[in-house]
C-alpha cells in the first residue's frame, strides 16, 4: 500500500509536492514541516510574532513610556504607583543595581543635599559612566553564558586565558557596545576579522568567540574513547546555551525528540547545530596585532640565531624569547564543514537524515543562505548571527530587554528570561515589553539607554514597602504598585563586606586571584590533589592561591572553579556553571547564618571594619556605634539603636566592636535592599 | 522575593514558631496536615521558616533513612561479590568472541585493555543461610549475607569517573541536577530540624566535587552538607575564642535589629525566613557538636568500627560510618560516606590486587560494624544502606595487572529497610563483563531507593523551567526493583 502510495506520488504531479517551489513558513504553507508534524497546533504561540510597537496609553501622568503602560494596567485594577522613595533609599538602590557596590556615607549625604532638578538624572548618568557598572553587570552576563574558569569534570584544569572573555564583557558594556554588535563578535567574532588582528581592538573580536569555549569539557574523554560523545555534547552546549542566551529558546528540549511544548522540531535542533558543525577551539591562536605578531617572530628569530651562534649562552637567551599572546578562541576547522546528522533519540550512535544549517522551520524551513567571509571560515556561524541579530528576529531583543528589565525590577515581564515558549507564563505587560523592544532597536540597540529609561521611571523610583490596599488585590506585585526588594546576592555581598570595611582593593582585570582554601575544601575535589601533588603532567588540576589581601577584590575577579565553587559564595545561591542561569535562586537555609557570621572571611572583616571605625570614630562608644551604622546601613541610627550598640560595646569585652560591626553586617537591612 | 504564605503573626507568635518549643510543635502538626493534603502535588508548598519539616511520602515506607556507602573510582565486582568460576578457567586467554563482538553503547571498553582476561586470586565462598558467594576481601561483611541483596546487573552511561558518578548521584552525567539525598529531602524533609537533612561525610569527596550532593534545581535547603571526622562537625560551626564569648550576646543584637526592620517592613516573609535561620545555626552549633561528640560511646563500639585502629584511614572510614548512624539515630534522613582516603578510591588501573585489597581492608570491617550496629539498636529496619560505586571494573587486563572501568555490568548491594536479604538480582555473562541477565540502569537503582522510602518516582516532581522534573528523567520510564523488598 505505501509503495502504491509513493509511486503514484511519483507519477501524478497533483498529489506529490511540487518540487521547484519553496516550502513556506507554517503560518501559510501547510507543506511545511513544522505544520504537518502539529497539524497548525503550537503556531499560536506570542513570541513567534515580531514585537508590535503600540503608542504608550495616554491621559495619564507620566513623562516616561514606561509609567504610561505601568499605570494603565494599575488604572484598571484601582492601583496606581506607591510614593517615591526617599532619596537616601533611591542612592542605594541606583547604586546596588548600577554598580554593584553601596554608596559611601559622604556619597549619599551629597546626593540627600543636593538642589539639582536633575539630581537623580545625574546621579545615574555618573553611575552608568563608572568602570563599576561592567563589572557588575558583566557578572549578570556571565551567568547567561555559563562562564566558569576551569573545564570541570574530573581534572577540572585552569583555562588560563578564560579572564579576557570576562574582561571583554566588562570592557564591551562600559563601552556600551551596540547589542546587535555584541551579539555577533560572541557567536561569530573571527569570521567578522578574516585573519589576525590588525590592531590591538580588534583581538576582542577573537577574544569574544571565548562565548563559545566557556562550557564544561571533559578531557579525560579520549582515553576511554569517548571522543564522539564528547563532540555531541559541545554541539548540544553551543546549541542549548546560544537558544537560552539570546533567543530564550529552549533547544534543549528538543536535542531526543521534537519540543514538547513549543514549535521546534529535533531536525530544528541538529539544523541550529549544523551552524557550528565546523567549530574548532582554539588555544594556541595568537591575538597580539599582525606587526606585533611580526616582531615578536623577528625577535626570536635573531634570538634563535644567537643561540646557534654561542650554545654556551643559549639557557639564558631561551629565557628571552616571547611568546604571543593567546585567548581560548573559537573559530573553523576550515572552509568546510563535516555533515551534520540528526541523531536518533539524541544518540550519537545512532546517525538518521542529514540536515543543512537552518533557522527555525517554523519560519523558513529551506536551508540558511551562507555568508560569504573573508577569511578561511565557512561563514556559518556569522550567517546565525546575522539572523539572531536581524531587527526582525521576534525572539532577541525581547529576551534582552526582559533580562533588564528583571534586575531592575526584581521580576521579569516574562517570567523565565530563558524561555519565551508556551511552558513559561504569558508575559505580565505584553505591550510594554514589545514597546521596549522595538525601542530599544530604535535607540541603536543601546544598553545603557535602556538602563537610562528603566531607571528613571516613576515605576522604579517607588518605595519598596507592601501596601495592604494593593496586597489584597495583587499579592505578588505583578502590575508592579512597589518596587521589589531585593536580597543581595553572593557577589554582591562580599564586594560590598569588603566596602564597608574599607578593605576593596581596586582593580582592572587579568587573571583571576585564587583565595586561600583549606585543604579539606579542596579534597572534595579528588581531581585538585592530583594538581596539589604535582602529579597532573602541568594540566593545572591545581589550586594556586594568593593571599588573602591580594584577594580582596571585586569577586568577579576571583577563580571561578567548576568543581571547587568558594563556599562563601555557594552557599548565597551562586549558580550552576553548567548550564546558561537566567535567574539565581534567593535561598534562605542555616549554612549562610552560619557563614556570615562565623566564617574567616566575616571575622577578617568584621576585625577591619572596627579598624576602620576606631581610626575614624575615635575612642568614645556612642560615636563608635553611630558611625558603624552609618557605615553599615548607609543611615543614621535610629532611635535606642545607637544606645543598644553602646551598651554592647561596653559590656562585650575586648572584641566588642569587632563583634558588634559583624552583627551590623549580618543585618537583615545589610542584606535586603529596599 | 518569594510570595506572601505566612500570615503576618505577633511577635510572639513569630518567636515561637522560628524558636521551638510548644510553638513549634503546634506549627509542626499544622504543617504535617497541610502536608498530607499536598502530597500529590509535583512542587511541595515549603515553609520559608522550616523548609526540612517532615513530609508525608506517598505510599507507606519500608524505610526511613537511607546510608549511601559510596564506593569511588568503581570497585572490581568479580573480586569482591560477583563469583565468576569461568573467569578463573579463562584466566590469561583473550576474550571469547561472543562477548568481544558485542556492539556497546558507550565507548569501547576493549580499546584500552588487553584481550587478555584476569582472575583475581583470591577465593571465594558461601556464607550464611542463604549461601550467597563472598570472596575472602570482604570477610567481615560476608557475616551479614543473609541481610544484603546483591544487584548484580547495574549499568551506567559513561565509562568515566566524573560523568559516572554525577549519574549515579543526580541521574544525569551531565553534574547539574539535584542529587538522590536533595530529592529525598526535598520529598520527605526530615525528623530532625537541628541537623541538615542531608549530610556526607568524607575524607576525599567523589569524583566531580561538590556537584555530586547538590541540590541543583531544588531549594538549597535539600543541599548536602559535608560533617566532618574530627574537629567541629561543621563548617563555620563556631567563631574563634575572641569572638565565641560574644556569640550569644551579638545573635541577640542582630535580632533585635531585625526585629525593628521587619516591623518597619511588614509582609515581607523572607525577612521571617532570615531570621528563623539565624535561630536554627544557633541551635545547630549544639546538635552538631552533640553528632560529633563520641565520648558517649562504648568501647565496644568504638572497637567494633575500628575507629582507634593503627590504621589510620582504615580508622578514619569507621568513624565516617559510626557518624553515619549517630546521623540516622538523631533523624537525619540522607547520610552519605564516601571511602576515598586517597584520590584513587578502588580505581586500580595498573595494580588492581593491592587496589582491591587495600580498599577492601580500609572498608570491610566498618561496613559490616555498621549493620551490627543499626540492627543492635533497632535501626536496621528502618534504615536503608547502600553499597555501590560508579562502575565496576573490566575481567579484561589493563597494563600489568590491572582493571580497566566497566560501567557495563556491575554490583551493588541493599541492606537494611525492608529489604529482602540473602539474594542476588541480575547477572553479568560469565566473566562478569556486561549485564546480561535483569539488566537495571541507573534510573531503576533509583526508583528503588525512593520506593524503599515510601515515594513513588514519577509522583516525585519539581517544576524547574517549565519541566516537570524527576530524579529518574522525564523521558522513558524506570522500573523499580520490586523482588529487592521482603
Amino acid at each position: 500500500m505505501n509503495r502504491i502510495a509513493f509511486t503514484l506520488a511519483l507519477l501524478l504531479p497533483g498529489i506529490a509536492p511540487a518540487a521547484n517551489r519553496p516550502v513556506g513558513d507554517a503560518f501559510s504553507d501547510p507543506q511545511n514541516p513544522i505544520r504537518k508534524i502539529w497539524n497548525g497546533a503550537r503556531l499560536d504561540l506570542w513570541s513567534l510574532k515580531k514585537p508590535v510597537r503600540t503608542p504608550p496609553p495616554g491621559g495619564l501622568p507620566a513623562s516616561n513610556p514606561i509609567d504610561a503602560f505601568l499605570l494603565a494596567r494599575l488604572a484598571e485594577n484601582h492601583l496606581a504607583f506607591s510614593p517615591e522613595a526617599d532619596r537616601r533609599t533611591l542612592i542605594r538602590r541606583l547604586h546596588f543595581d548600577l554598580t554593584g557596590l553601596p554608596p559611601s556615607p559622604a556619597e549619599i549625604d551629597a546626593f540627600v543635599r543636593d538642589p539639582s532638578p536633575r539630581a537623580y538624572e545625574e546621579l545615574v548618568d555618573r553611575l552608568l559612566a563608572s568602570p563599576r557598572y561592567g563589572e557588575r553587570w558583566a557578572r549578570h552576563w556571565l551567568d547567561v553564558v555559563r562562564y566558569a574558569d576551569t573545564n570541570g569534570h574530573e581534572r577540572d584544569e585552569f583555562r588560563p586565558e578564560m579572564w579576557r572573555y570576562r574582561d571583554y564583557i566588562i570592557r564591551a558594556l562600559n563601552e556600551d557596545k551596540p547589542y546587535d554588535r555584541f551579539i555577533r563578535e560572541q557567536l561569530a567574532g573571527d569570521e567578522l576579522l578574516g585573519g589576525p588582528p590588525r590592531i590591538p581592538a580588534e583581538a576582542d573580536l577573537l577574544i569574544a568567540t571565548g562565548f563559545l569555549r566557556a562550557g564544561t569539557h571533559d578531557s579525560t574523554a579520549s582515553i576511554f574513547q569517548e571522543e564522539k560523545k564528547a563532540r555531541n555534547e559541545l554541539m548540544a552546549d553551543l546549541v542549548n546555551t546560544t537558544g537560552s542566551a539570546f533567543l530564550g529558546l529552549t533547544f534543549s528540549c528538543a536535542n531526543c525528540h521534537d519540543h514538547k511544548h513549543d514549535p521546534i522540531s529535533q531536525a530544528d535542533h541538529f539544523r541550529f547545530r549544523a551552524f557550528f558543525a565546523a567549530v574548532q577551539p582554539r588555544d594556541d591562536l595568537p591575538i597580539d596585532p599582525v606587526s606585533v605578531q611580526e616582531s615578536i617572530k623577528a625577535h626570536n628569530a635573531a634570538l634563535d640565531a644567537r643561540i646557534k651562534a654561542s650554545p654556551k649562552e643559549s639557557e639564558e637567551l631561551k629565557k628571552q624569547r616571547r611568546a604571543f599572546t593567546t585567548a581560548h578562541v573559537m573559530t573553523d576547522a576550515g572552509p568546510s564543514a563535516g555533515a551534520t546528522h540528526v541523531f536518533f533519540q539524541g544518540d550519537p550512535n545512532e546517525p538518521r537524515e542529514e540536515v543543512q544549517p537552518g533557522f527555525l522551520s517554523v519560519f523558513d524551513p529551506a536551508p540558511a543562505p551562507l555568508r560569504t567571509v573573508p577569511g578561511p571560515t565557512t561563514g556559518r556561524r556569522l550567517t546565525l548571527a546575522d539572523w539572531i541579530a536581524s531587527p526582525d528576529n521576534p525572539f532577541t531583543t525581547r529576551v534582552l530587554v526582559n533580562r533588564l528589565w528583571q534586575h531592575h525590577f526584581g521580576v521579569p515581564l516574562f517570567a523565565n528570561p530563558n524561555d519565551l515558549g508556551h511552558a513559561g507564563p504569558e508575559p505580565t505587560h505584553p505591550a510594554l515589553l514589545d514597546w521596549l523592544a522595538t525601542e530599544f532597536i530604535a535607540r541603536g540597540w543601546s544598553i545603557k539607554t535602556m538602563h537610562r529609561l528603566m531607571v528613571t521611571s516613576a515605576a522604579y523610583r517607588q518605595q519598596s514597602l507592601s501596601r495592604p490596599d494593593a496586597s489584597r488585590v495583587d499579592p505578588p506585585n505583578h502590575l508592579l504598585w512597589r518596587q521589589n526588594p531585593r536580597r543581595l546576592d553572593a557577589e554582591t555581598m562580599r564586594d560590598t563586606l569588603l566596602s564597608v570595611a574599607g578593605s576593596l582593593r581596586p582593580h582592572d582585570g587579568g587573571p583571576p586571584l585564587w583565595p586561600p582554601l583549606p585543604d579539606e575544601i579542596l579534597r572534595a575535589q579528588p581531581g585538585v590533589l592530583e594538581g596539589l601533588e604535582g602529579k597532573d603532567s602541568g594540566r593545572r588540576q591545581g589550586w594556586f592561591p594568593h593571599s588573602e589581601d591580594e584577594c580582596d577584590v571585586r569577586t568577579i575577579f576571583l577563580i571561578q572553579k567548576r568543581s571547587v565553587p568558594l563556599p562563601f559564595l555557594q552557599v548565597f545561591d551562586l549558580p550552576d556553571t553548567t548550564f546558561s542561569c537566567a535567574r539565581r535562586d534567593v535561598t534562605t537555609v542555616a549554612p549562610q547564618a552560619l557563614n556570615l557570621l562565623n566564617s574567616g572571611f566575616t571575622l577578617r572583616v568584621a576585625t577591619r571594619f572596627a579598624g576602620r571605625v576606631t581610626q575614624e570614630a575615635g575612642p568614645d562608644p556612642e560615636t563608635r556605634a553611630a558611625h558603624a551604622i552609618r557605615l553599615a546601613l548607609g543611615r543614621d541610627p535610629a532611635q535606642g539603636e545607637q544606645e543598644q550598640a553602646a551598651a554592647f560595646l561596653r559590656t562585650q569585652g575586648p572584641a566588642s566592636l569587632p563583634n558588634l560591626c559583624r552583627a551590623l553586617l549580618n543585618l537583615n537591612e545589610f542584606v535586603y535592599i529596599d | 522575593m518569594t510570595p506572601p504564605s505566612l500570615p503576618p503573626g505577633s511577635r510572639r507568635e513569630f518567636l515561637a514558631r522560628c524558636g521551638g518549643g510548644a510553638g513549634a510543635l503546634a506549627l509542626a502538626t499544622l504543617l504535617a496536615d497541610q502536608a498530607r493534603a499536598q502530597t500529590n502535588l509535583p512542587n511541595r508548598t515549603l515553609d520559608p521558616l522550616r523548609p526540612l519539616a517532615p513530609h508525608q511520602p506517598h505510599f507507606r515506607p519500608r524505610a526511613k533513612h537511607v546510608i549511601w556507602l559510596y564506593q569511588s573510582g568503581g570497585p572490581p565486582s568479580m573480586d569482591l561479590f560477583d563469583y565468576k568460576p569461568e573467569l578463573a578457567k579463562l584466566h590469561g586467554q583473550p576474550v571469547p568472541d561472543s562477548i568481544r563482538n558485542v556492539k556497546d553503547k558507550v565507548g569501547g571498553v576493549f580499546n584500552s585493555s588487553k584481550n587478555e582476561l584476569m582472575a583475581g586470586p583470591w577465593k571465594f565462598a558461601r556464607h550464611g543461610r542463604s549461601g550467597q558467594w563472598f570472596s575472602e576481601l570482604m570477610p567481615h561483611t560476608a557475616r551479614h549475607a543473609d541481610e544484603i541483596c546483591f544487584l548484580k546487573s547495574l549499568h551506567s552511561d559513561s565509562s568515566n569517573h566524573a560523568p559516572a558518578t554525577y549519574q549515579m548521584n543526580t541521574g544525569v552525567i551531565l553534574g547539574d541536577r539535584p542529587s538522590l539525598g536533595s530529592w529525598l529531602t526535598y520529598g520527605l524533609g526530615s525528623e530532625n530540624q537541628n541537623l541538615p537533612g542531608y549530610v556526607v561525610l568524607f575524607q576525599v569527596g567523589g569524583f566531580g566535587g561538590t556537584a555530586n550532593w547538590s541540590n541543583g534545581f531544588l531549594p538549597a535547603a535539600f543541599q548536602g552538607t559535608r560533617f566532618r571526622h574530627e574537629g567541629e562537625p561543621v563548617f563555620n560551626l563556631q567563631p574563634p575564642a575572641p569572638f565565641a564569648s560574644s556569640q550569644r550576646a551579638t545573635l541577640d543584637l542582630i535580632q533585635r535589629f531585625n526585629q525593628s526592620h521587619r516591623d518597619a517592613h511588614p509582609g515581607l516573609p523572607d525577612l521571617d525566613g532570615r531570621i528563623a535561620a539565624y535561630e536554627l545555626a544557633y541551635r545547630m552549633q549544639a546538635a552538631a557538636l552533640d553528632v560529633g561528640d563520641l565520648r558517649g560511646e562504648s568501647t565496644a563500639t568504638l572497637d567494633l568500627y575500628g575507629v582507634h585502629h593503627p590504621d589510620k584511614a582504615k580508622a578514619l572510614y569507621g568513624r565516617q560510618c559510626l557518624l553515619a548512624r549517630r546521623l540516622v539515630e538523631r533523624g537525619v534522613r540522607v547520610v552519605q560516606t564516601y571511602q576515598m582516603i586517597d584520590k584513587l578510591g578502588w580505581d586500580g588501573h595498573s595494580d588492581n590486587q593491592e587496589f582491591a585489597e587495600r580498599n577492601a581492608r580500609q572498608t570491610d570491617q566498618a561496613v559490616a560494624a555498621l549493620l551490627t550496629d543499626l540492627k543492635q539498636r533497632g535501626l536496621l529496619a528502618e534504615t536503608l544502606v547502600v553499597w555501590a560505586g560508579e562502575f565496576g571494573r573490566t575481567p579484561m587486563m589493563q597494563g600489568k595487572g590491572g582493571r580497566n572501568h566497566n560501567p557495563y555490568g556491575f554490583t551493588g548491594w541493599l541492606a537494611g529497610g525492608g529489604i529482602q536479604g540473602g539474594q542476588s538480582i541480575g547477572a553479568t555473562d560469565e566473566i562478569g563483563l556486561r549485564a546480561t541477565l535483569d539488566p537495571h540502569p541507573v534510573k531503576d537503582f533509583h526508583a528503588t531507593i525512593l520506593h524503599a522510602l515510601g515515594l513513588h518516582h514519577e509522583d516525585l516532581f519539581f517544576e524547574h523551567n517549565g519541566r516537570p522534573e524527576r530524579l529518574t528523567g522525564v523521558a522513558g520510564s524506570a522500573s523499580v526493583i520490586s523482588r529487592a523488598f521482603a
